[in-house]
Order: structure tokens, then sequence, then C-alpha cells
């Protein structure tokens, strides 16, 4: 999938968990990852939106975005494409 | 050991303290302006790293803590942007009367835009060159970036409001943020600073780190191609995004070349 690694960089910056390059598609994110809390969330918006010039309106984000890997790669590529 | 000391001056609106460290008074200083909100308490072990580190290599630092933060005095639902600046002419003329030299201004994220929106109202007559660390670029994509910790919060614990806090304290609410009572005076003192509004720092020499990219992005490109080629320095550099990450406390790659950096300005 493309957008994957973006994701999992962001991820792992946001979480701290060095294993995230390993998650697969389908691991689950809210929930699943403990370290994926309000805080960690907030840190995978910031380094997207300043990193690649983006910006994320709140009502954009639910937490279904979040429910995967594969789910939260989807809205990467919809504001990165 | 490195010197540390901690003193009072008597600012616009209260105390502030300030965090002094190597020898004083001195000959060369840099004066640390913070970060914003939590990124101010994350980003704090590596700004001492690199204020010994400066002191290392002949200047001494003054850390600023901002009206209504840290140990300075006041409520943080009191301040805004337009004390702290005025807050930081009170300091750049203390300074001023402690030594010759003009100091250099080190802002780190919202610290490098409040550095920058300082200079455009005052003028950079007392400063002798600036150190940016990765700037805010834009104070309402901060405080956007700041109210989603709000939301966030809100959608983990299930749903909460669909409210648009932002919206809301921009219309004269008040709210609570990760432990912060913001105010409208705060945020509409922020909303409106940009960079790109800062002309006057484009004339200055510039030290602008950007860790925690290894390419400089589009936005960032755009951004420093006002500044004259001579005045300016820019490096990206691998770093951990310590202001973004609780338990980072070092960034070496950062402090090494800022340090190496510094003595061009």
């Amino acid at each position: 999938m493309e957008f994957e690694g973006t994701v999992k960089e962001l991820l792992q910056v946001a979480t701290g968990r060095e294993d995230a390059s390993d998650w697969s598609a389908d691991t689950e994110l809210l929930g699943n990852i403990a370290e994926l809390d309000s805080m960690a969330i907030v840190t995978f918006f910031t380094v997207l939106e300043e990193n690649y010039g983006v910006f994320v309106e709140d009502d954009e984000v639910s937490a279904e975005t979040f429910e995967s890997v594969a789910t939260l790669v989807e809205f990467v590529a919809t504001k990165l494409s | 050991m490195p010197e540390y000391q901690g003193q009072f001056i008597e600012g616009a609106k209260g105390k502030l303290y300030l965090g002094c460290y190597g020898c004083w008074p001195a000959e060369k200083v840099i004066v640390l302006l913070p970060a914003f909100g939590e990124e101010m308490n994350l980003s704090r072990a590596v700004c001492t790293r690199q204020a010994y580190a400066f002191n290392s290599i002949g200047y001494s630092v003054v850390s600023l803590d901002y009206y209504g933060t840290g140990d300075s005095e006041g409520e943080f639902q009191d301040a805004n942007a337009d004390i702290w600046r005025e807050d930081i002419r009170i300091l750049l003329e203390w300074i001023g009367s402690q030594t010759q030299s003009k100091p250099i201004l080190w802002g780190v994220r919202f610290g490098a835009l409040l550095a920058a929106s300082y200079l455009e109202q005052q003028g950079d007559e007392c400063i002798s060159g600036l150190i940016f660390w990765r700037p805010v670029l834009d104070g309402k994509i901060m405080l956007n970036q700041f109210f989603r910790l709000k939301k966030m919060n809100e959608l983990m614990q299930g749903g909460g409001e669909k409210k648009n806090w932002f919206k809301y304290v921009l219309d004269g609410g008040c709210t609570e943020v990760a432990g912060y009572e913001v105010t409208p005076s705060l945020v509409n003192s922020i909303v409106t600073m940009q960079m790109k509004s800062c002309n006057r720092t484009c004339h200055i020499n510039t030290l602008w780190m950007e860790p925690g990219v290894e390419t400089l992005t589009p936005v960032i490109k755009a951004h420093t191609s006002r500044w004259q080629n001579e005045k300016l320095q820019l490096f990206t550099c691998t770093s951990p995004m310590f202001w973004q990450s609780p338990d980072v406390y070092e960034a070496p790659e950062l402090i090494a070349m800022t340090s190496e950096q510094a003595g061009r300005i």
C-alpha cells in the first residue's frame, strides 16, 4: 500500500514504539496499542501537517480513522495524493 | 559543574523567571525563547543540554519563562502574546544594562515565531542574530494543533461534543485544554501571527535548524527563500522530534550542529 511506510514512520514518532515498522495493514491501533493516546494522535497529525504541508480539519477525523494501520493509510492517502 | 542561576526581573505584568546558564554578566549572550504549551515542557531537557553546550563555546544563555508559565508570575489565563513580546523587550533592555554586546535570540518552535513577530514590531537594534529550531510558521495552525488535544481527548472517551473549540474561544468563550485555561485574549493574539509576514527577520543573520526531517519541505523552502543568501544558514538534521515526544531527552546531532554553526552568526 502506498503511504504505509509514511504512516508507520509517523506512528513510530507519535507512539515511540520502535516496532511500528513491523506492523501490518491489519494491525489494530485504537484500543490495542497502549501508547496511542490522545497526545500521540495529536503528534501524528502535527508531524503530518508540518512535514507534508497539509492541513487536517478535526471533523475529518473520527475514531474509525485510527482503527487499524489500513484505515489510517487510507486517510493519509487522501491527504497526500 | 556548569553554572546555573535562577533570577527574577520585573516584567510587564509580573516578575519573570530567568534561567541563567554560564557566567554572568557575560560578553556573549544567547536568549532562549521557549516553545508553547506541552512543547515547552517536552523540549526543556534538550534545550538545557544546548544551553550548556553554548556555555562550553563561550556563550552565556538566559532562558525566559513567559508570563503565566513556568516559574514566572501570573496565570496562563491572564497571558497573551502581546504581554510576552513586551516582556522580551524588557528582558533585552535588562541584558543591555548588564553587558555591552547584543544578544542572539534563540527561538524554539513558537519561540521562533514570537521572536520574529517581536522584531517586526520593535526592530532589530537590540540583537545580533537569530537561531531558530523548527519554527512554528503559522499561529493559526499551531493553535489548531493545540485545540486538537481537547478534541482527541473527547474522541478517545467515546465521542464527546461535536464542538469546534478553537472557534468557540475565538468567538469569546473560555475553555481548558490539557490543563491550560485558554482565553480569547491569548488565542486572538496568536492566531494572526505568521512567519511570512515578518519581513525584518530576513535581514538578520539567522541559523535556521530543521531537526527531524531529512530534506527541506517545500513549505520551508518557500519561507526561507526571502532571506538574502549570506544572511541565512539553513540545515536539516537527523534528530528525534523531542518537542513532540515524551521521554526523549537528547538530540546530539542537533546540538553539535547548532553549536558548530552558532559561531558563524
